[in-house]
């Protein structure tokens, strides 16, 4: 008897002792966390990012692609050939960002609206799901045209982005893109509706550093599937850089064998294969303004 | 009468359990790192503290996800490059007020000092502040600030933005708490 109440004394003792070291479990609470910085910036490389700037941020995003590294030591590895996008993209809200930009290849100006769906975390969910949709209008298309108009002008893009950060350094995406064209220009053999299924991903080398990549295959030309690695009508665009981010820029370096830099160009218009070295190095430069 | 004493030291001990606790939730902790060239004063609204009236022992602990920045991007590096929210998410402090038993009741407002471990990005430091608690009604205020140096908890600023982040960071901590 003398034992049990012992034991019992002692139980007291240590519930009473335990109360005070642990005065923080406490207060110890889990609630939900929402996944933030999947990615360094609103592009993995040539693809769009779940990332988006703030309300009332803007983004302005300023790109080069060079010629391809084949065309030799006369065009300085294809320095000597430049391709320029300047692009601006407005916070309306956390989740919605509008976007302006012009490419310099085929002088295409283009219209985007990039919304989050849901945010990874928020209720527990796996995955960030945003939408991205964009129109081009060509300055220059419709020379090779039959019938002079307007509406040939255009063509749109609407693309499911999906992302998971898998850890703190390893984030992926997949990205279905349907693209249509009002009209096709003859110098591309596509059909009006393209099918891609874009592919991304991230690796964190350092806190600044990451390594990117990207892969688009074509998958579908409207109406027929298209194997992703024995299809000969199409080339499918790789790409392959790293993000390195000071203060207030992130810098992206990287080769891809692409050389338009919207979405439409990139996926289905890409002329040159990296096994012939028709490759080409480019930049993105991000600076986001404040205008709270 | 021997099981008389022992219930009460049983219900004794149960009490103390749950009464003589003071807590809140959604406390206040600004951090100022400014200089000349960056206004950096986050605000974390969502900060929890517990207060033992039995004993003055205290504890914090707050979310550092939820330091509130003025620019999303410098929220980001916070937590990406600086602090690493995702290995270390929460800071805490544990420690006690001293001379908890010469702490008047009835006055309305008096200097006190906190000792205990402040732990930041996964580091401890032993820390020594003052601050003013104020009895309330029903609630205790507690107000503190006080400073910290950035490389005593390993934190790493580059170069190339060293001159715009303090490194010496002022703390100030706000806090209402009422009975649990």
């Amino acid at each position: 008897m003398k034992k049990f109440l012992l034991l019992l004394c002692s139980i007291c003792v240590s519930i009473s002792t335990y109360c005070q070291s642990s005065l923080l479990d406490l207060i110890d609470s889990e609630e939900e966390n929402l996944t933030y910085a999947t990615f360094k910036t609103t592009k993995i490389i040539n693809l769009q990012s779940v990332e988006q700037p703030a309300e009332k941020e803007l983004d302005f995003i300023v790109s080069h692609r060079f010629g391809t590294i084949n065309s030799g030591i006369e065009n300085l590895y294809g320095l000597d050939y430049g391709n320029i996008r300047m692009s601006f993209n407005y916070g309306l809200k956390d989740y919605i960002t509008l976007g302006l930009a012009r490419s310099s290849s085929q002088k295409v100006i283009d219209f985007s609206v990039k919304t989050k769906l849901i945010n990874q975390g928020k209720n527990n969910f796996p995955l960030t799901v945003s939408v991205y949709s964009s129109v081009f209008y060509d300055t220059l298309s419709s020379i090779f045209a039959e019938e002079d108009l307007s509406s040939n002008d255009f063509s749109y893009c609407y693309q499911l982005l999906i992302a998971r950060k898998m850890n703190s350094k390893l984030s992926i995406q997949i990205s279905p893109t349907l693209t249509h064209y009002n009209y096709v220009s003859p110098f591309f053999d596509l059909n009006d509706n393209m099918i891609a299924l874009g592919l991304g991903g991230r690796y964190k080398v350092n806190n600044s550093v990451s390594i990117n990549s990207e892969w688009i295959p074509i998958i579908s030309s409207g109406t027929n599937m298209i194997h992703p690695f024995e299809n000969k009508d199409y080339i499918n665009s790789f790409s392959l850089g790293c993000d390195i981010e000071t203060g207030g820029h992130v810098f992206q370096l990287f080769v891809s064998n692409s050389t338009s830099m919207f979405e439409r160009g990139f996926v289905n218009e890409t002329m040159e294969r990296w096994e012939n070295g028709g490759v080409h190095f480019g930049f993105n430069i991000s600076r986001v303004f404040n205008f709270k | 009468m021997k099981h008389f004493f022992l219930s009460l030291f049983i219900l004794k001990s149960i009490f103390s359990f749950s009464q003589d606790k003071y807590i809140s939730r959604n406390g206040q902790v600004q951090l100022n790192a400014s200089t000349p060239l960056e206004t950096i004063n986050p605000v974390n609204n969502h900060v929890s503290c517990i207060l033992d009236t039995e004993n003055g022992n205290i504890a914090f602990q707050l979310k550092m996800i939820s330091f509130k920045f003025d620019k999303a991007l410098m929220e980001e590096h916070f937590n990406e490059k600086y602090v690493e929210s995702e290995k270390f998410p929460k800071s805490t402090f544990v420690g006690k007020i001293l001379d908890w038993e010469k702490v008047d009741w009835d006055k309305e407002e008096q200097n006190v000092q906190a000792t205990g471990t402040l732990t930041i990005h996964g580091l401890d430091k032993e820390i020594v502040v003052s601050g003013i608690i104020r009895m309330l009604q029903k609630n205790i205020n507690l107000v503190s600030e006080f400073y910290i140096n950035i490389s005593d908890f390993d934190i790493k600023i580059p170069k190339i933005v060293r001159d715009k982040i303090s490194e010496k960071v002022e703390i100030y901590v706000d806090i209402n708490l009422h009975p649990k």
